[in-house]
C-alpha cells in the first residue's frame, strides 16, 4: 500500500501517534479542518465501512467516542462530532476507513446546516419500502448463513462422534479378539 | 462532559424520540430491536436518510455504555450497506453531534446515516484543511496525548 497515505502515516516511525492498539491507531492529522483534528483508523488497510468485520466496527466506534470526550475536556471545548466519509461521493478524501473526531467551538464557522428537503409521502414510502426490504434481507441471510455454519459444525461434531464410535468398536474389537 | 453538554435535563415523556421509540409517535422505522430504533427522518439531507436511536433516552453519545455504542456502530454500518445496495446512493456519512455547538438539535442522542449521491451539492462533510500552525499541532498533541495517557493508564 504505497498510495496510502494513512498506512504511511502509521508505518512511520518518527510520527506521533495518539493512541495505539493491536487494531486500531488514533493520531491528529496533518490537514486538520479544525484544532484537534483526530482520526481513528485501522492499521490495518480497509477503504471502506462495509468491509469492516463488525467487532472492528463496534471496536472503531466504542475507541472514537471515548476519545471525542477526552479530546473535548483536555481540549475544554463546546462540543464534539465523530464522523464518517464513507465512499468518494460522501467526500472522502483518503483511501483508508476513518473516523473523524472534530472537536466544535460556539461559533467556530462550522456548522452541518444541510437543506432539509421535503418529500412527497409517496416518495418516502417507496424509500422506506427499499431500504427495509434490502435490510430484512441481508438480516435474514445472515442469519441462515450463521444456522448453516452451525448445521455444518454439528454434523462435523456428529462425524466425530461416528469417528470416536468407531474407534471404540475397533478397540473393543482388538481387545475381544485378544481374548483367547 | 456530561454536565457541561447537556444542562437541560428533560423526562423520557417529554422526548419527542422517546414517544417514536415507544411508537406513541408516528414514524417511518426500517430497523428495531430490543436495543435501538431506527427511522428515517422527515427532512433529509437525501433522500433515504436515516436516524438510528437507541432506545434508552441519552442524551449525549459518550455516556452510553460500551456494549450499546459497539451495537449501534454494527446496526449503523448494516443500515448504511442497504440504503448502498437498494436506492441511488454511492456513499454514506454518519455523523454524531455532541453539544449545541456541533449542532445536536434533540436532546435525544443519535446517528444520522445520510446517502449520498454524486453532485448533490451537500458540501457540509468537505473536511478540507485550514490554518493551523505547527507549533500549535504540536501543542495539541502533548495536551491531548497526555490526558489519554491519563485516562487509559489509570
Ligand atoms: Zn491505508
Ligand atoms: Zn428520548
Amino acid at each position: 500500500m504505497t498510495s496510502c497515505p494513512y498506512c504511511d502515516l502509521i508505518q512511520n516511525e518518527q510520527f506521533p501517534l495518539l493512541y495505539e492498539d493491536e487494531i486500531a491507531v488514533a493520531f491528529l492529522t496533518p490537514t486538520p479542518h479544525v484544532a484537534g483534528h483526530t482520526i481513528v483508523c485501522t492499521k490495518k488497510h480497509i477503504s471502506i465501512l462495509e468491509q469492516l468485520p463488525d467487532d472492528i466496527a463496534g471496536h472503531l466506534f466504542d475507541l472514537a467516542n471515548r476519545l471525542s470526550s477526552i479530546i473535548h475536556t483536555a481540549l475544554n471545548t463546546d462540543g464534539t462530532n465523530i464522523l464518517v466519509n464513507n465512499g468518494p461521493t460522501a467526500n472522502q478524501d483518503v483511501p483508508h476507513f476513518s473516523i473523524n473526531i472534530l472537536p466544535r467551538r460556539k461559533n467556530d464557522g462550522y456548522k452541518f446546516d444541510w437543506n432539509k428537503r421535503e418529500l412527497n409521502n409517496e416518495l418516502m414510502l417507496e424509500i422506506h419500502n427499499r431500504i427495509k426490504t434490502q435490510l430484512d434481507k441481508n438480516i435474514k441471510n445472515r442469519k441462515e448463513e450463521k444456522e448453516e455454519n452451525i448445521i455444518i459444525a454439528n454434523q462435523n461434531k456428529d462425524q466425530d462422534k461416528k469417528q470416536n464410535k468407531d474407534d471404540e468398536e475397533n478397540y473393543l474389537l482388538k481387545q475381544l479378539q485378544r481374548v483367547p | 462532559m456530561e454536565q457541561k453538554l447537556s444542562p437541560n435535563h428533560s423526562p423520557d415523556d417529554q422526548c419527542a424520540f422517546c414517544q417514536i421509540v415507544k411508537g406513541e409517535f408516528e414514524s417511518l422505522k426500517i430497523y428495531e430491536d430490543d436495543i435501538c430504533t431506527a427511522i428515517l427522518d422527515i427532512k433529509p439531507a437525501n433522500p433515504g436518510h436515516v436516524l438510528l436511536l437507541p432506545k434508552q433516552h441519552f442524551e449525549i453519545f459518550p455516556i452510553i455504555p460500551k456494549d450499546i455504542v459497539k451495537h449501534l456502530s454494527i446496526t449503523a454500518k448494516k443500515i448504511s450497506h442497504a440504503i448502498l445496495q437498494s436506492i441511488k446512493a454511492s456513499g454514506t456519512n454518519i455523523l454524531i453531534a455532541n453539544g449545541e455547538a456541533a449542532g445536536q438539535a434533540s436532546n435525544h442522542t443519535m446517528i444520522h446515516i445520510i446517502p449520498r449521491i454524486e453532485n448533490d451539492k451537500i458540501n457540509q462533510f468537505i473536511l478540507e484543511k485550514n490554518q493551523i500552525d505547527e507549533e500549535d499541532q504540536s501543542q495539541l498533541y502533548s495536551i491531548i496525548s497526555q490526558k489519554i495517557q491519563e485516562v487509559f493508564n489509570k
